[in-house]
Formats: structure tokens, sequence, C-alpha cells
């Protein structure tokens, strides 16, 4: 988790359903149906939106929409910005008057944190800035000395952080990052405000990728990663983790995605990708079972609905868990 | 040079950039407008570029040729973004921008660190940086067309965190700088939103060119945005509607005249009213708002900005005015100030948040939310009248140059509504001022006129004749406890002068009426400038003058039906907390508006209140005065702090003569003597007396002290009942 969740997905990449584009021709190609892709900057990371069948004043008219509410949500959500609510949180211990994203955010992340026994924590954010100011001043890139260590794991328990009307409390000593949901949040967002506009055909790829009806000649996204089968994505949402997206200090011992629980980079899967209809929901899961056991991930999934997981171990094997509900809208390619 | 970063950091050393911007950070604290400097490099040299001062919001600084014209618009991306690196330490880095929107160079701000990357040439990220000269920044400038087919596995994009960062930095700054100096001065801004022409529509028009919008949420939408299940999945969960209620067409159609009017006063001549109303299961208010002061289930969004709605910026309202508007269960009227940003000629948005369903079956759910969009029609914007004509106005509108644009940065000034109106009836302010000095002056100097009975007679008749004619039938300035009410609540909910200064007349009016009661009490405004009182006052005169019998109530139930106004204006005023609207419903026992404003035509049971108050008035003078007058009650209270006691009172008042305590006009003086200030209407009646040795019986036995043997029949007891009895009926 922590600042640099972000880069995860940069081993990820769209396909446009290279060959059954080909075979599917297009009813509405030409200058006034194209497929137009926004590229922009979201919440600490690259941002596209890819427009699939629409106009270019269409797109353009999206597109400054887009921009408008990314703003808007970082004012909120982002930790990049001097003044952004989540920011004033940190700095303050407490924010009064939050709002509703924020506070949806927040909640959004505690009921993930509870669901997952604390797999999923928003409170790491000591142990992030532990890791990286041990980084920023040790030369030979050994890791950070225990007591370090387990000094910031202290202000990590997301148990501390106290929602009550509008305001937001957090425990002595406490950080949260939102980088663990806050990119699906606004994914999310992103992709009802484009839905209730009126398109159907979109996928919003914020780092989570999600999709708004598949494209408009009749083809599913594609998304790829990194050594792996391609996923085939019809609706709802993808978030992959992967240690290797942000590699801490020169020797590569340590990564972003840290276990809440040891206080430790996370090494028991390669990659791990979740699916699920919120881009939120799947962000938060696929940073939460990357610290989890099978048994772990097994148990997360029976209990709660429209969930598939797919994770891969350090020897590139990959095993896949999904709900018995609702567990539609993704499927892997060497499945086909 | 792109590439090569992306080469460097593609795996696993972006950390190292993070902590090379790091390092950076102790060494840039002060940077700000010193540094700007460089930004002149960003221009071609030939033009002899020169930075000015940093100024305005966001700061930036001007980029000036050599002959005058504006280059461009350097900014720091730490002030105008409060930019931060990955590590959560400042970043800065100087750009500008072009009036046409490119960016014209950019440099990192940064000194003589050592870096502590890995790998990476601090050239090769200054080069990163300086690339994004020539960049496009206007709105859109992310978006290609890409090919739809054969697209090939994109290469796996390596840009690193912090590339991401920088851009962003530069290009978040570069808009908001460009927005403000440029962009801002576009046609579309120059629109206004309509605010003074005032017209009735009805509630099928409005929703027709879409001034109202709706949304509907069916029970089977909400249970599938909160992951739960209906039975009934047809029936309406809400049913909502939004409307910008500013424009009178639209506010004053839905809300009718006398709620809309006193919102209107309530906000600032810049600031908006919006009504939410609606009707389903659900409750767009919710009860959290009454603990926390906020409504947590609705938020406006309008671009990148978030109003939240406050409990102190609400107004309950009971039901639609308009004709053919449906019934609802919750209506809100909702003031959002022009300081928070809200533009009013923009679109915005409603979020509307379901609260979460205890009941469902997965823990974890997104939150749920729908949105209505709202865009003010056309028809209710104005072009800016700043504006000399509209002709210039064309001619403006063609490509401005550069150099023009930024002459044109002054915002245009707009004049207060007030202003205008102020202006507009100069004259009856004139002419009231003059009035209030005329009082002012027979206050102080009051002894000087009630010792000449003759001359007090006659100014008090002119004065009422006066206050009647001007201040009530012409001028329409008839204080009520409407005015109390709305100033109550106005110091409730955020005390704004402009609203009160919307009525010059009424402004001045209560402006001299706070200042009498702290000097003499309540009845000044009572027994002088009351339009109603010196109607009810003439009018029994007059049938006093035909010979009609006057009604004495006996003081023991005189004093206790005094109670009443009290009790009606606490009433009132409770009420009022609860819903303004039924506060104005029964602040309607005055029958000012009838009387007054309205000059009796108005609806028949009205017509009969009013004639049936003055007719009881014919008998008992100032009958509604003495026990309904709720404003009178009002004014009481606040008036016991009165400073001066200027009735004069002789020892005997009331122990062997009741002249004065029997003939005053709104029975205040007590059997016993003493004048109760909470009831006394100062129309100095008595005053007059007292000088009067023709009434006076005190005087007239000093007189007669004085002059023993002069007149020795005089002081009969029989002739002290005559006179008694013939200043009763005559006065």
């Amino acid at each position: 988790m922590g600042a640099s969740h972000i880069t995860r997905r940069r081993a990820l990449t769209i396909l446009a359903g290279t060959t059954a584009g080909l075979a599917g021709g297009f009813a509405e190609s030409g200058a006034k149906a194209a497929d137009h892709e926004w590229s922009g900057y979201a919440m600490g990371t690259d941002a596209r939106i890819i427009f699939s069948g629409t106009g270019i004043e269409a797109a353009r008219a999206a597109a400054e929409l887009t921009t408008a509410e990314i703003e808007r949500l970082e004012k909120a959500l982002s930790l990049f910005r001097a003044e952004s609510e989540i920011t004033r949180l940190n700095r303050d211990g407490i924010l009064p008057a939050a709002t509703g994203d924020m506070l949806r955010a927040v909640q959004l992340g505690l009921d993930i944190a509870s669901a997952t026994n604390g797999l999923f924590d928003p409170t790491v954010q000591a142990l992030w800035e532990c890791y990286v100011d041990w980084f920023s001043v040790s030369r030979n890139g050994d890791i950070p000395p225990q007591p370090l260590v387990a000094k910031a794991l202290n202000a990590v328990d997301w148990r501390r952080i106290r929602l009550s009307g509008n305001s937001i409390a957090l425990g002595d000593n406490q950080r949260i990052t939102l980088n663990g949901l806050g990119q699906g949040y606004v994914t999310d967002r992103i992709a009802n405000l484009l839905r209730g506009r009126g398109f159907n055909h979109v996928l919003v790829d914020l780092g989570e990728q999600r999709a708004l009806g598949i494209r408009h000649d009749g083809i599913p996204w594609l998304v790829a990663r990194h050594g792996l089968p391609a996923i085939e994505l019809r609706h709802g949402a993808l978030a992959t983790s992967e240690g290797a997206g942000c590699i801490l200090g020169a020797k590569g011992a340590v990564h972003h995605l840290f276990d809440p629980r040891t206080g430790h980079s996370s090494h028991r899967w390669q990659t791990l990708t979740v699916h699920h209809r919120s881009a939120a929901v799947a962000d938060a899961l696929s940073t939460a079972l990357y610290s989890a056991s099978p048994d772990e991930i097994a148990n997360v999934v029976t209990k709660l609905d429209g969930l598939i997981v797919w994770a891969s171990d350090r020897s590139g094997r990959e095993s896949r868990w999904q709900s018995t509900i609702g567990a539609t809208g993704a499927k892997s390619m060497d499945a086909a | 040079m792109r590439r090569l970063l992306k080469c460097f950091s593609r795996r696993c050393r972006v950390i190292g950039l993070l902590v090379a911007l790091a390092a950076m950070a102790p060494a840039i604290p002060n940077a700000g407008a010193a540094e700007l400097g460089v930004a002149a490099d960003f221009f071609p040299h030939e033009d002899m570029p020169r930075v000015e001062g940093v100024d305005g919001s966001p700061p930036a600084a001007v980029v000036r040729a050599r002959d005058g014209r504006i280059l461009g618009y350097a900014f720091s991306t730490r002030d105008v973004a409060g930019s931060i690196g990955y590590s959560g330490r400042p970043l800065d880095i100087t750009a500008a921008v072009t009036p046409d929107g490119v960016i014209a160079g950019a440099r990192i701000v940064a000194h003589e660190e050592p870096i502590l990357v890995i790998g990476i040439p601090r050239e090769a990220l200054a080069a990163y940086v300086a690339d994004f000269k020539g960049f496009d920044i206007k709105a859109g400038g992310g978006l290609r067309q890409v090919a739809a087919a054969g697209r090939g596995p994109q290469a796996v994009a390596g840009a690193s965190v912090t590339s991401a960062v920088i851009r962003d930095a530069i290009l978040r700054s570069g808009r908001a700088v460009f927005r403000s100096r440029v962009a801002a001065l576009g046609p579309d801004n120059v629109s206004r939103l309509d605010r003074e022409s005032r017209r009735r529509s009805s509630w099928s028009a409005l929703v027709d060119e879409g001034a109202v919008k709706q949304l509907v949420v069916t029970r089977g939408d909400a249970a599938r945005l909160r992951n739960s299940r209906d039975t009934e999945p047809d029936k309406t969960f809400i049913e909502l509607w939004l409307a910008l209620a500013t424009p009178s067409a639209i506010g004053e159609t839905l809300l009718g005249q006398r709620i809309y009017e006193s919102e209107l006063a309530k906000i600032g001549a810049e600031d908006d009213l919006i009504l939410i109303a609606a009707s389903g299961l659900y409750s767009f208010r919710g009860t959290e708002w009454r603990k926390s002061g906020v409504f947590d289930r609705i938020e406006l969004q309008q671009g990148d900005k978030t109003f939240r709605l406050r409990a102190g910026d609400y107004e309950r309202i009971d039901a639609l005015h308009a004709a053919g508007a449906p019934e609802f269960r919750e209506i809100g009227l909702f003031r959002i100030a022009r300081t928070s940003g809200f533009n009013p000629t923009q679109p915005f948005r409603l979020d509307l948040s379901l609260s979460r369903d205890i009941t469902s079956p997965s823990r974890i759910s997104p939150p749920a939310l729908v949105s209505l969009d709202y865009r003010i029609p056309d028809t209710y914007l104005t072009q800016a009248s700043a504006v000399p004509s509209p002709g210039a106005e064309r001619e403006a509108d063609g490509q401005p140059s550069p150099a023009n644009t930024a002459q044109m940065q002054v915002p245009l000034m707009q004049v207060p509504l007030w202003h205008d109106i102020w202006w507009q009836r100069r004259y009856e302010i004139v002419l009231l001022a003059l009035m209030l000095a005329g009082l002012g002056a027979l206050l102080i100097f009051q002894n000087w006129v009630t010792a000449r009975g003759r001359l007090y007679r006659c100014t008090r008749i002119g004065y009422l004749l006066l206050t009647l004619g001007f201040l009530g039938f012409f001028a329409n300035a008839q204080l009520s406890v409407v005015n109390v009410v709305t100033f109550v609540h106005a110091l409730l909910s955020g005390f704004r002068w402009d609203l009160f200064l919307l009525d010059p007349l009424v402004f001045v009016l209560w402006s001299f009426v706070a200042v009498s009661i702290l000097f003499w009490g309540r009845g000044v405004f009572c027994g002088w400038l009351c339009p109603f009182g010196a109607l009810q006052e003439l009018l029994n005169e007059a049938a006093r003058r035909l010979g009609v019998a006057q009604l004495q109530v006996p003081f023991g139930l005189h004093e206790r039906l005094w109670m009443l106004k009290y009790v009606i204006f606490l009433g009132i005023l409770a009420v009022s907390l609860h819903s303004i609207m039924a506060a104005f419903a029964m602040a309607e026992i005055e029958p000012f508006k009838t009387a007054i404003t309205l000059k009796f035509v108005r609806d028949w049971p009205f017509v009969i209140y009013a004639m049936l108050l003055l007719a009881v008035g014919l008998f008992i003078e100032r009958f509604f005065c003495r026990y309904l007058c709720p404003l009178g009650a009002a004014l009481a209270i606040p008036a016991r702090m009165r400073m001066f006691e200027w009735l004069k009172r002789y020892r005997e008042c009331g122990a062997e003569c009741h002249i004065c305590a029997r003939t005053c006009t709104v029975q205040a003086i007590h059997p016993l003597g003493q004048i109760n200030p909470n009831e006394c209407i100062y129309c100095l009646q008595c005053q007059a007396k007292y000088f009067d040795s023709k009434v006076c019986l005190h005087i007239k036995k000093r007189i007669e002290r004085r002059q023993p043997r002069a007149a020795p029949s005089v002081n009969t007891p029989a002739h002290a009942a005559i006179s008694v009895k013939g200043v009763t009926d005559g006065r």
C-alpha cells in the first residue's frame, strides 16, 4: 500500500482486443464515432480513459467533466495535495466537517479492514513514512532496523480511527493513506458520472480498470498482466497488486505492499488480481489479500459476494478463487 | 530524454528519484517570488522579457516584453498548487504559461544537493521538466484519437511515479494560472444570473424549461445500489426535485412572494438559493444534520468544488406555492454564499447518498450514490451590464489580443443592488428623514411643545395624517412583526447588512426606532410612526367628535388583557423556529397588510377582520394596540432598557385626580398615577394636560393657593367634577 501503490498497475496494459477487433468491424467508425483516449493524472498516478465509439466533441466534454471531478476528489483524498482533507487529517489528527467523499472513502476502508481482519489497514502510512525516511538517509540500502519498524507499527491499527457524524479522528501518531482504495474510489465516481451522462462503452483506468460496458463494437476489454495471462473484462473493475511495482531501497528487498501485522513487505505472492463490481472494493482487497495466506483469501471470498481473485506465487503458478454469488464480468484468457 | 528517464526508473529505481526530490526539499523553503526570475529564460531573448512582481490568486507574475506585451505568466508550482513530492515534502518547479495556454518553460528550483539517485543523472530530471515547453494545457489537451483496431499491447508504460508528480504539478498550476488570468475572461463567464427581473411562472412551465429538475430512484434501484433486496422494486424510493431558486421567476413562483422575499433578504446580492423537494420512502435530510450541523446525505458538486449544505443555511418549507406543484414529503431551501465559489450560471449536480442498508447480506458495499445534474436555462442569464453597448461587446468578442486581455483583468465591479434602490427612492428617503428629524426635535423639546396645548394638538393630528398618508398608503413603510422575526433569524443564521438594505424606508425607520427605543421606549414608534396606529387614533378621534361614547375597560381586566399580545408575539417567534412560513401566516393577526399595504383590496375574511378591529377601535381607543399587537410586544421587551424618563408627573397625580389616566389613549396610566412605560405609546397627551392650567387639577389648586381670595368658588368639589366630565367627553 503506501503512497506509491501507483506503479503496480504500470505492469498492466489494456489490450484493445487485437484480433477480435479486426473481425468485428465498426458500425460507427469514422470521424464521428471513434475511440478516443484521454490521458491525464489522478491520485498520484497516470490516468487514462478510453471512450469507445464516441465523437470527439462528446469525448472532450466528458474529459473536461472528468478533469474537474478528479480535481475535486483530489482535494479530499490525495496525499499529494498540501491542503487536501487527508493531508489535513494526517497533520492535525482530526478532520471536522469532512466532505461526503472523504467520509465514504474512510468508511469503506474501515469496512474492508473489518471484513479482512485488518489485512487491509488505512493506517499503514506510518510504515511507509518510516521506510521512506530510512531509505532517504541509508546509502547502502539495508532494510531499516527492527526497533524503527516496531515503533512505526505501533501507530498501525485501523480500530483507533473514529468516525462520528461528519468528523474523522485518528489515534495518537496515526497517519492514514487512502491509496489502497482512493484510486478505486475515484475510478468508481468517474465511471458513475460518465454512465449518468449516457456513456456505455468506456474504460476508466486509474491503476484499477473499471469497465462501463464493453467496447462499442461488442468486444470486451482486455487487460494484460506482466508474464501472466491477460484478463477479459466485461463489466466491473480489476485491481492488481504487484510488489515489484514499487521497490524501495537499492537492494530491492522491500516494496510498498506492507503486511500490517508484521510491518514488513509481503512476499507470498508475486501478482494478485481482484475483480469486483466496484473499483474501490477491488482496489482495497487486492492490497489486503496480497498479504493473505490461501486460507485467508478463501475465507474472504466466501464471506463476500461478487469477488474473483487470481494470485500467482513466486514460482509463477496462478490460483483462482471466486464467490458463489455474482462472480461474473471477468475471465482469465488462459481459460479460453 | 523522457524515454531515458523511463529506462532508469522502469523496474525498481523509482524510490531513488523520490529520495532525490526529498533531498532537495530543505534547500527550497523560501522559494517563491525571487525564484520566478528564471522564467525570463523561457521566452525569446529579443523580447527582453522582464518578470514583474507576484500578485493575485493564484499567485503569478506577469512576464512582459520590452514593448509592454504580456508574454506570459510565471508561477511556482508550490505556491499555486502546493505540490508535494512522493515522500510528502514540498516540490517546487518554476514554470510559465503563455496567454495562449501553452507552457513556455519549466525548471526545477533545486540546489546543489547530492542526489541519492541510483543511476539517474540530475540532467535527466532537468531535461524531463524542460520537456514541458510547448505543452498545451487547455481543456481537452490530453485527448487524442486512438486507432481502434490492430493495436497491439502497449509497451509497459514505465513513466515513473515522480514524473507523474512533476507533470501534475506543472500542468495543474499552469491551468490554475491560465484560468484565472486568461480563460476567466472568455465569453462564457461574461453571462450573469438575472437577479433583477421580476416575473411569475408556473410549475409546469418551470419543469418544461428545465428550471426544475427531477430524479426518480425506485426501490429496485436503491436495493441494487445498496447491495440488498426489495420486495417491491417498482415503487418509488425517492422522487427528488432540484431548482436554483434565486431568480424570481423560479423562487417566487415556487415559494410565494412572502417566503421568497424574506429568504432573499437573508442572502447577499451575489448569493444563491437552492430548493430541494422530495417525496417517497427516503428522506434527503435524514437526522444526522441536527447533531452535526451539516447535511450528510446531500452535497452539491460543481466542477472541482464540493459544497456541503449546512443546517444554518437551511430553511424548512412546508409546501410549494406554485399552482400545479405536487405535494412533497419534505422541502428544503438552502442558502449558498458566493464566497464559497458557487457559480449559478454554470452546471452543477446534487449528489444524494443512500445510507447503508444494515440488513445487506454482504458487509461490504461500495458507497451508494445517485446524482442529479442541473443547469440554469439560458433565459435566466443576462450579459454583464458593465459592457457599454451590445456593439462594443461584439467587437470585444473577437480575438482579444493578449495585451487587451491583460488590461481586462480588473474584475468588473458589481454595484450592490441596494445602491440602485436607495437612489431610486431618494425623495422618499429624504422626506422620511425630515419626518424623523421633526419627530426627534419634538421629543427632545417635548416640554416646550406640550406646554403649548394648541400647537401640540395640531402637530399631533398633522403628524398622524402624515404617517398614515405618506408612510402608510404611499410608501408602504409599515413595520411589522415579520421584520422582527426575519431579524432574529438573520442573527441566528449569519447576519448580513445587505438584506436589510433592500427596503430603504423600512431600514431607516428601524434604525430610528432602535435608537428611540433606547432613549424613550417603544412608544415613539407605536404612537407616532405606525400607520395602522395612526389610522385607529384618527378614526377614534373622528368618532369622538361625532359623539360616540367611549367604553372604559375596568383596569383590573385591562391589565390582564395586556398579556395577550406578549403571548401572541412569543407564539409567533416560537413557531418561526420550526417553520417560518407558519410564523408568517400567524403574523396575519396584524391587520397591517390588509389595511395599509393592500388598502383593503384583499380576500373578504381579511377585510372583515381589519374592519372589525377598526370598528372596536371606535369605542375602545387603539384596541388592537392595547391587547393584540405582537409588534408592540416585541418592541416593549427590549424597551425595558430605555435610558430617559422624561414624562412629567406631579406627586399628587393619581391621588385625587385621574384625568390623565382616564383620557390616556391606551390607558397606560395606572389609577394610582404612575405611567406604565411598557404600554405607553408616548403620544404626550398627558404631558399636554400636565401644563394645561384649564385641565390639571394640581395647577388649578396651586393657582388657587396663590390667589386664595380671587375666585373662592372655583375649587368646590362640584366644579371639579364638572371639569373632569368635560375633559372626558370633549377632550
